[in-house]
């Protein structure tokens, strides 16, 4: 493992994060950006699949999952460059790890949406109702990705070894 | 600065300043609020601008309910953090400026949702938005990204 975050501080990535003042701060605030673009996206399309305005196609719920892979990559993008810029910092940060665990449940999760839910909601009219499955989906989705942002947060304030 | 150096020696800002739980407690609850408000506003001004055209826009109205929850959230946690270091950002440009943005934010909210609110029921591809409701949403996108800039900043100027 060690070697592994040794070697992380050795690329291109860490000297990017950390040769340029600026490059944190700009990346940061991406890492916002983006949080907000996945967050709005999934709040209409979790909330539609809990059963909020059926008045909305459920068709809409797929149309709005551009606007959450946009946001998810440029997070994605941005907290490579952070992991590989301070990579002893994160990896043996308990609120780090714990992030990464909900980001693995909300992916999985994601995955149960585009086999199971997806199929049945994708050529959905107005007011139609959702399965229960889709609910159970929906909700989990909006716990997960809330935790993401609390412990993301809570990284400079939680357990750093 | 009288005022705001009484503000910084009360309680709330003693607890936010001091405590283990306190400042973590608030930023956090700054950062979900923020993700909430920004969110909705980002896809609704979508909405607005020819995107997820078929969302009805009478639909809408439950989402500006939950971006204005946001926005007190943050009013709430941004008021806490503020004590904390009242004397510090009352003079901070950035600070300042990021106010600006969040007022401006919270203008063009606060106008587009009586706005859209005449739009009416309709929805669709043939949903006609105003011109004027139109560049407000542009503008809604412009001030939000000001404000989550000059809130990041604040940390670094």
């Amino acid at each position: 493992m060690n070697s592994v975050l040794d070697w992380m501080e050795t690329t291109w990535i860490n000297s990017l994060a950390l040769d340029y003042a600026w490059t944190w701060p700009i990346l940061e605030t991406l890492h916002f950006i983006g949080m907000s673009l996945l967050i709005g996206a999934i709040l209409v399309m979790d909330l539609r699949l809990l059963g909020v305005q059926r008045v909305i196609p459920t068709v809409t719920v797929h149309q709005l999952l551009p606007m959450a892979f946009i946001g998810f990559g440029i997070n994605l993008l941005t907290g490579i460059v952070f992991a590989f810029g301070d990579p002893h910092r994160y990896f043996v940060n308990i609120s780090f790890q714990i992030k990464m665990v909900l980001i693995l449940l909300a992916g999985l999760n994601a995955l149960l949406y585009a086999l199971k839910v997806a199929p049945t909601v994708s050529h959905g009219a107005q007011g139609g109702e959702t399965p229960a499955l889709a609910k159970a989906v929906g909700g989990a989705s909006l716990v997960l990705w809330i935790g993401v942002i609390c412990f993301g947060r809570l990284i400079p304030y939680l357990g750093s070894g | 600065m009288d005022f705001f150096a009484r503000i910084e020696q009360s309680g709330l800002a003693q607890w936010v300043s001091t405590s283990i739980e306190g400042y973590p407690m608030m930023i956090t609850l700054h950062s979900v609020g923020l993700a909430v408000v920004v969110g909705l506003a980002v896809a609704i001004d979508l909405r607005l601008l020819g995107r997820f055209r078929t969302i009805p826009f009478s639909s809408l109205r439950t989402f500006f309910t939950i971006a204005w929850l946001g926005f007190l959230v943050n009013f709430l946690s941004g008021a806490a953090l503020f004590t904390s270091q009242a004397t510090t950002y009352v003079t901070d440009g950035t600070f300042l400026l990021k106010m600006a943005f969040v007022l401006a934010g919270a203008a063009t909210v606060g106008y587009l949702q009586p706005a859209i609110a005449r739009l009416g029921d309709s929805h669709g591809a043939d949903s006609v938005v105003p011109r004027g409701v139109k560049i407000a949403a542009v503008i809604s996108l412009a001030v939000w990204a000001g404000a989550i800039i000059t809130g990041r900043l604040i940390a670094y100027l």
